[in-house]
């Protein structure tokens, strides 16, 4: 018995050393210690030795049976390791193959400066205020101290759609329809979309402005110039020279053009601000009385400002487009710059 | 509008001013210029003045002339084609390599066997005249060798101003020279006018009414006998050239000249074809139709304010002459005119006639109705000197209604209030001083002011404080920040929303397009909708730019399906587009349309990116249902999709109504082949459309609240039924759904149909989902839920469980 025990350890070493697979372990584990196998069925024989030799045996078996179990784990750790590492080395990918992405689409880039113009107004303490693009002409001029037959008229050249109803020719209506609505003080941003008579190289029938409008007590020009360098230079992330020029609006007064040194030449003068060193980017003003006077506000006890400007303008100068009618082309090769 | 600098100088002293700072400080103070260019270019400074010292015929060419000339330094023989010199006379000499404003470069050239060094110019080649006979013969005795343009005084510098509409009064060289002294504080003076006026008198020779005073407060007349058209001088031409005007006679080119120099737009009439040589100023009443001098037939209206004679309309007032009266060449007694209309009834003229020019353009705005006298003046002088023009005694000067300049109250801490400032009263009187505001009284702190009769645009206190603010320098304001009482900062609901829809469309891989509003109705017809259909209410522009934007969109897809076209077109193959934006839809009874925001989208070509493992896959009615179900789960709302024709445009059976609580909120489907060939599209395309204002509406109004989370295990369990293939899933699934409250979920995970199975029937698959909140489910209790529900499929679909 004890040598058939030792033999049968030997077999098992000798076949467990030659398996090269982890099926083969598997089996040989089957073969051996299963409950069918070799081991198990030589154990069925350790009842009829004699009494004083059964624990002997009994002993000796166990450690046979311990040996083989390691011989199996051992012989199954070495052939596990290769395999993965067989299985490592077919799974490699070329890791310089593109990647698979989602589709993703991008915003168009007047709703993306008009998004970072009213984030930059929201921390000033602005709220939006919106209104509509067919518009009375009593909002979009008369109200807007423009009346019939004022020069400023044909500054704008405007469509109609009736006598008295337009397309607004700029968002400053939204400021009339704010301060008919509410008593000061008045913060609100406009963006939205605006029209004009014209198309050509420079201009569009159809543009995006931003109208701001901020009314209280004791406001002040030199106010109006501090909201404005503020977003100036958050907007273009710089401290880039700002100047005011004195300007004409209906519906300010005193008004003014806001310039900024040319971004692209850092005001040294290019094609760009036309040899100036200055690019014009918005205009602004403190609001007249006489629209005060429309919305029955007091102007010896409030006071306040108004600006305006384009989103495309911006645009233009904040990725470098030349082209103004790229905005409404929507050529996916240009939107997908943004 | 163009000024030239030499010009200014007449009347303000510019010595030590260089035009480029002036432009700056002009800029700086309101009047914008835009740019700045000299007169001649700088090459013409080549050209020099130089003698003819010989004279003698070219031997080979009988119209060729010899010419030996000097430079006061070399000699130089030059072929020469004129026969306007003589020997002695002083000529300009382009010597060689001077580039001419032609673009003629002289080059060393032997011509008929004489090598001519250099070419004597006429005006025209010099870019001086539009046309020359002869070269230039220049003034005697000028010193040789020097640059022609200046030794003439030709060589100027132009100011291009882009002058606003309340600065009339600058729309001169008068006005922008009273600016420069006001900003340099130098003096603005006026040369005095000479005139040698003869026996007779104005008013002998011509009589003036005007029988419509509330439209023409002045009206001054003045006449000049006998003059003799021809040219102008040089040095007049040059100006005007500046101007940007091209010299006629002198005659006409003497009415420009002082309009641009004084700002008020003169007409001169022949006074022999003014029928009984007198001017009545009167509305047009009856008259319907004119011939202007530029002999197009204009309709005016009865209240067209006209110059007329003794039988009939000779000019519309202050926009242009007419025909009937214009100067000629054998034109010899003039009246000029120098009046001040209405402004306000220019500006309609000029409307009702479709008709600007430069003197509508300055009477519009407003001319100094003081300074009218001294235009007639100025131009009278002109016409003695210039076309020996005799000046009868006196001007005809009708002013039924003088212009009361307006007395303002000024206060000073009003001003610094509004601008932020602190200025003295001092500095204050000082800026109203250089401005020729006259100050008539002071009160206390407040000052009355009345300012010069050339100001149109200084009516209020407000008005003086932009005075100040503009002389003190906006760069010279501080920059605070403003301390507030604060507003409640809210942005509307909808404005949040709508940068979440825009985003979950952006994760679907479409990018954002911006159409124009105005489209072709055309465009609308091409999608199929009913003539009868809110599609159609459109609203029409008066003047649209063309036909193809003739009325505003009332959908968004007429815009999306030409991008998608214009994309192919450019190989781009994968399109993917929306587009957030209004839809206009006039409304019957109202003056405004009603204005909606729409998304609307559409797609082609392959759902994934083109990639080496990805199969080939092509969009499909479920990739844009996909969207819609993500955009309605992060606006918070459970949309319905019914199969529908609502939207002609897309294919039926495969295009679906939208519904939001009963009510249509829009359209999915694929494109309807008929509609893709009107747009030109050979692909298949599908589309949305969303009417997002009502959804934003509600989606606003709904908040997000936290649901617990299960403690006790969910049971799953998977149930697939036989049906006609008529069935819809949402039937099967509403009455799933409907049939326990422990089913918590139901989803359709597999559809099958064809081979295998009978004809018209289909396969759906279902995931059920069972949970119990507060304790553990057991088999028994879901196997009979199960029961109840195969029974009740069997029985209400005939439904055959698999």
């Amino acid at each position: 018995m004890k040598n058939r025990l030792q033999g049968l350890l030997a077999e098992a070493q000798a076949a467990i050393s030659k398996a090269v697979s982890l099926d083969e372990i598997e089996s040989l584990r089957v073969d051996i210690l299963g409950r069918k196998g070799n081991l198990t069925a030589l154990l069925k024989g350790l009842a009829d030795l004699p009494r004083e030799e059964k624990p002997v045996i009994g002993k000796l078996a166990n450690q046979i049976k311990e040996q083989i179990q390691k011989a199996l784990t051992e012989a199954h750790r070495i052939l596990d390791g290769a395999e993965r590492e067989r299985q490592i080395i077919s799974g490699a990918v070329d890791v310089t193959l593109p990647g698979r992405r989602l589709p993703r689409g991008t915003v168009h880039p007047v709703t993306r400066v008009t998004d970072d113009v009213c984030s930059i107004f929201k921390r000033l303490g602005f709220s939006v205020a919106q209104g509509p693009e067919v518009e009375i002409d009593y909002y979009n001029f008369e109200a807007l101290n423009i009346p019939k037959d004022h020069p400023a008229r044909q500054m704008q050249d405007t469509f109609y759609v009736s006598d008295d109803v337009v397309l607004r020719t700029h968002t400053s209506p939204v400021q009339v329809r704010v301060m008919e609505g509410q008593e000061p003080p008045v913060k609100v941003i406009a963006p939205g979309r605006v029209y004009r008579c014209d198309s050509d190289l420079t201009h569009t029938p159809m543009f995006d402005q931003i109208e701001g409008l901020l009314v209280d007590k004791q406001v002040t020009f030199a106010d109006l110039k501090g909201i404005l360098v503020t977003f100036l230079h958050a907007f273009f992330g710089s401290k880039a020279g700002v100047r005011f020029r004195p300007s004409y609006f209906p519906f300010t007064e005193p008004s003014a053009e806001v310039d900024i040194e040319c971004v692209m030449c850092k005001g040294k003068g290019c094609r760009v601000c036309g040899q100036t060193g200055w690019l014009e980017i918005l205009g602004c003003g403190m609001v007249d009385p006489a629209v005060y006077k429309f919305v029955n506000y007091d102007p010896e006890k409030y006071s306040g400002f108004a600006f305006g400007m384009g989103v495309e303008r911006l645009a233009m100068l904040r990725y470098g487009i030349d082209d103004l009618r790229l905005f409404f082309a929507n050529d996916l090769r240009f939107l997908k710059q943004f | 509008m163009l000024i030239s600098w030499n010009w200014i100088s007449d009347f303000v002293d510019l010595s030590e001013i260089d035009p480029e700072a002036a432009a700056e400080r002009l800029t700086m103070a309101g009047l914008e210029v835009a740019g700045i260019t000299t007169l001649c270019p700088d090459e013409l400074s080549r050209v020099i003045s130089a003698q003819i010292t010989a004279l003698k015929p070219h031997p080979e060419a009988d119209k060729l002339s010899l010419c030996q000339v000097t430079d006061g330094q070399e000699e130089f023989t030059i072929v020469c084609g004129a026969s306007n010199m003589k020997a002695g006379d002083f000529v300009a000499l382009a010597p060689l390599k001077t580039r001419l404003p032609n673009g003629m470069t002289i080059k060393k050239a032997k011509i008929r066997g004489v090598v001519s060094i250099g070419m004597l110019c006429s005006t025209a080649e010099m870019g001086l005249e539009d046309e020359s006979a002869g070269i230039m013969i220049l003034p005697e005795d000028l010193p040789l060798g020097k640059p022609v343009i200046d030794l003439l005084g030709l060589q100027d510098t132009i100011l291009e101003f882009e002058i606003t509409p309340n600065r009339g009064d600058c729309l001169s060289v008068i006005g922008v020279a009273r600016e420069l002294a006001a900003i340099y504080k130098r003096d603005f003076t006026l040369p005095e006018i000479r005139l040698q006026e003869t026996e007779s008198k104005s008013s002998d020779l011509a009589s003036i009414t005007v029988s419509d005073p509330d439209l023409c407060p002045r009206y001054v007349g003045r006449v000049v006998q006998d003059v003799v058209l021809g040219e102008s001088p040089l040095w007049l031409k040059a100006r005007l050239k500046a101007a940007g005007v091209r010299p006629i006679s002198n005659v006409v080119d003497v009415s420009n000249y002082v309009m641009f120099e004084t700002g008020q737009p003169l007409h001169a009439f022949d006074l022999d074809l003014l029928h009984g040589a007198r001017i009545d100023v009167r509305r047009a009443g009856g008259d319907k139709k004119f011939v202007t001098l530029d002999e197009e037939e204009r309709s005016i209206d009865p209240d067209t304010l006209m110059i007329c004679d003794g039988k009939e309309p000779v000019a519309i007032a202050g926009i242009m002459g007419g025909l009937n009266s214009e100067i000629n060449a054998a034109t010899k007694n003039v009246l000029i005119e120098s009046a001040f209309f209405q402004p306000a009834s220019i500006r309609r003229s000029a409307r009702i006639v479709n008709l600007g020019t430069e003197a509508s353009y300055r009477f519009e705005r407003g001319v100094d109705s003081e300074a009218t006298g001294r235009a007639a003046d100025r131009a009278a002088e002109l016409l003695q000197e210039l076309a020996r023009g005799k000046v009868a005694t006196g001007v005809i000067d009708i002013s039924p209604q003088p212009r009361q300049m307006p007395e303002i109250l000024f206060r000073p801490a009003k001003a610094n209030a509004l601008l932020g400032l602190d200025l003295n009263l001092n500095a204050i009187k000082d800026i109203l001083a250089r401005l020729e505001i006259r100050i008539v009284k002071e009160v206390e702190a407040s000052l009355v002011v009345i300012p010069p009769a050339w100001r149109f645009d200084l009516e209020r206190e407000v008005d003086l404080i932009e005075e100040v603010a503009r002389l003190f320098g906006y760069d010279q304001v501080p920059v605070t920040a403003a301390v507030l009482t604060a507003p409640e900062v809210m942005d509307a609901p909808e404005v949040v929303a709508l940068n979440q829809v825009r985003e979950t469309l952006l994760t679907f891989g479409y990018s954002e397009a911006v159409n124009y509003s105005f489209i072709d109705p055309q465009a609308v017809t091409k999608l199929n909708f009913a003539s009868e259909s809110r599609f159609f209410n459109f609203v029409k522009l008066k003047n649209p730019i063309s036909s193809e934007m003739a009325v505003m969109r009332t959908s968004l897809l007429p815009g999306l399906l030409n991008n998608l076209n214009d994309n192919l077109r450019v190989n781009v193959k994968n399109v993917r587009l929306f587009e957030v934006g209004r839809t206009f839809y006039d409304v019957a009874g109202e003056k405004q349309p009603s204005e909606e925001l729409f998304i609307s989208a559409v797609a082609c070509g392959q759902r994934y990116q083109e990639h080496f493992s990805s199969p080939d896959n092509v969009v499909d009615f479920f990739d844009l249902k996909g969207v819609l179900e993500e955009l309605a789960a992060t606006l918070r709302l459970e949309l319905e999709f019914v199969a529908s024709d609502y939207y002609p445009c897309l294919i039926p059976g495969r295009a679906a109504m939208i519904k939001l609580g009963g009510r249509n909120v829009g359209s999915v489907g694929q494109l309807h082949y008929q509609v893709a060939q009107a747009y030109d599209l050979d692909q298949e395309v599908f589309a949305f459309e969303l009417f997002l204002t009502h959804l934003l509406e509600i989606s606003a109004g709904i908040s997000v609240t936290y649901q617990g989370l299960a403690r006790f295990p969910a049971v799953y369990r998977d149930l697939a039924f036989l049906v006609d293939s008529s069935i819809a899933a949402a039937t099967l699934l509403d009455y799933m759904r409907n049939q326990h409250k422990l089913l918590t979920a139901v989803e359709v995970f597999d559809l099958f149909q064809g081979d295998t199975l009978p004809e018209g029937k289909k396969s759906l698959a279902f995931r059920l989902t069972f949970q119990d909140m507060n304790k553990t489910l057991t088999d028994k209790k879901v196997n009979a839920i199960i029961a109840k529900m195969i029974s009740g499929i069997e029985s209400t679909f005939q439904g055959e469980v698999r």
